[in-house]
């Protein structure tokens, strides 16, 4: 259901120059179906391609073997590391602590080495061992069979939505794409368009670099970066009246306790959470009371059984299944 | 009688000016080093306060000024982002190794600028605060000693090539 957007072309002046070199020779087939590609020091460099991880030679030929695989140098990696934060570790020193950085065209990488540690908290990440470059997907109109659901038609306002999926399978995408849609206004379904606040705490929903959405979120939204969910939304509500306030990944008591503040100002709410069924949801402590005093009006369950962001099933706050 | 002249002239203002040279090598050694300083200030406010990546702030450095100083920085913020894959140090190296010949600085400036480069970008805020204010120090140190070699040697070449000059024509006479 997901397409490739831009993707590799985008990430290669990223990477150290020879590892350029043998993702340059990819077939495009695979370029096509290319959703990450992983460094990982003195082991063999990998890509996932539609789904499954596979090694890569020298010639770029994809392989499910280790023998004849391309083995990643520390060079190669120290350079990476260095192209990814345009040799200024000090001005991404919070990604670092984050384990994750944004490029340009919203592409995120993602690393791990050894955790640096102050009064018990970490501080950073030094020595970086291993990086996944996870090419950034934007799919107009993905959300569009959700819209019926999610559109409140009589009020002119989306109801209060929570999307469920386990990783990975496009609930970021499915939130990014509601947005746009909001913020452009459906004029077949003569839906206006609303104001939309975005608080991207992961920097994965907008994507922001340097200020500028890397990911078209359509001309009214507001995007709070690297703000932490639960200031963030309250923040969002005071100073730039948003009709409604998109955020990824809630769950900790901050983002509750914030949803709960947020629930009766008229304000809709939509957010994603991970999880691949009401059992797991509910066995989330915070989100637990949510789901009971029926807050969220509507679920949206994902998976990847037909690919990244297919629909599983639709949920009123009754627990009534609207999409089954 | 009028070759002579001419010939002793030419002597003189030779030398003279050979003397002229050497005397300004001393005073722009001293200068470009205090240029050197005034650089790392902008670079140790723009890295500690703002966290500006490095490519803008050497380039914003390297457009303050139109000297050698200044095209070492420009020329290391273009080789970051001119996608040939260099470090942070390599992209340094090359810059400062294409415009050293341009300047007046000695090899120990060399050596000092050789090893800030080495450690440019490559950590967090407190560390890159660390090797400027390190690298200042050195290179206040060098131009304490640049001034002292100015002090002693500008007039003694300013006037040494023309004494030299007189001193062979009437040799010569």
């Amino acid at each position: 259901m997901l397409q490739l957007s831009r993707g590799l072309s985008e990430i290669l002046p990223f990477l150290a120059p020879s590892l350029r070199d043998i993702l340059g020779r990819l077939s495009p087939t695979v370029v096509d179906g290319l959703e990450e590609v992983r460094l990982r020091l003195s082991r063999p460099l990998s890509v996932r391609w539609r789904q499954n991880e596979f090694f890569l030679d020298m010639k770029g030929e994809l392989s499910p073997l280790i023998s004849g695989a391309y083995i990643v140098s520390r060079e190669e990696i120290q350079k990476t590391v260095q192209l990814i934060s345009q040799g200024s570790i000090y001005a991404f020193e919070e990604e670092f602590r984050q384990g994750f950085l944004t490029l340009p065209g919203g592409h995120r990488v993602g690393f791990t080495g050894r955790a640096v540690l102050e009064g018990g908290q970490l501080k950073t990440l030094r020595d970086i061992s291993s990086l996944n470059f996870r090419i950034a997907r934007a799919v107009p109109g993905a959300s569009r069979p959700l819209l019926p659901y999610v559109l409140d038609l009589r009020n002119l306002r989306p109801y209060h939505t929570l999307i469920v999926s386990p990783p990975c399978a496009g609930k970021t995408t499915m939130l990014r794409d509601l947005v746009r849609f909001l913020s452009y206004g459906i004029p077949e379904l003569h839906f206006p368009a609303l104001t939309v606040g975005v608080v991207d705490e992961r920097c994965e929903l907008a994507a922001c670099c340097d200020g500028v959405p890397q990911h078209d979120l359509g001309p009214r939204v507001d995007v709070l970066d690297h703000c932490p969910k639960d200031v963030g939304m309250l923040m969002l509500l005071r100073s730039m009246a948003p009709q409604v306030i998109a955020t990824d990944e809630i769950g900790c008591a901050g983002d509750v306790t914030a949803i709960w503040e947020m629930v009766n100002t008229g304000v809709s709410i939509i957010a994603t959470v991970h999880a691949s069924s009401w059992e797991q949801l509910e066995e989330r402590p915070h989100l637990k009371e949510l789901i009971k005093s029926k807050v969220f009006q509507r679920y949206i369950f994902l998976s990847r059984r037909k690919g990244p962001g297919t629909i599983e099933s639709v949920w009123n706050e009754h627990r009534e299944p609207l999409v089954c | 009688m009028m070759w002579k002249m001419i010939g002793a002239l030419f002597v003189i203002s030779s030398l003279g000016m050979a003397g002229i040279k050497v005397a300004s090598y001393f005073t722009r050694r001293t200068a470009e080093l205090r240029l050197l300083q005034e650089a790392l200030q902008v670079l140790d406010t723009e890295i500690v306060y703002a966290a500006t990546p490095l490519p803008a702030v050497l380039k914003k450095i390297g457009q303050t000024g139109g000297g050698a100083i200044a095209q070492i920085f420009r020329k290391a913020g273009e080789y970051l982002t001119d996608s040939q894959g260099l470090t942070t140090a390599e992209a340094w190296k090359k810059a400062l190794n294409e415009t050293f010949p341009s300047t007046a600085l000695n090899q120990d400036d060399y050596a000092i600028l050789s090893a800030f480069g080495d450690l440019l970008g490559g950590s967090d805020r407190y560390e890159q605060h660390k090797n400027i204010s390190l690298t200042t120090l050195h290179l206040q140190k060098e131009e304490e000693k640049a001034r002292r070699d100015q002090e002693k040697n500008v007039r003694l070449w300013q006037y040494g090539g023309f004494l030299i000059g007189i001193s062979i024509v009437l040799l010569l006479l």
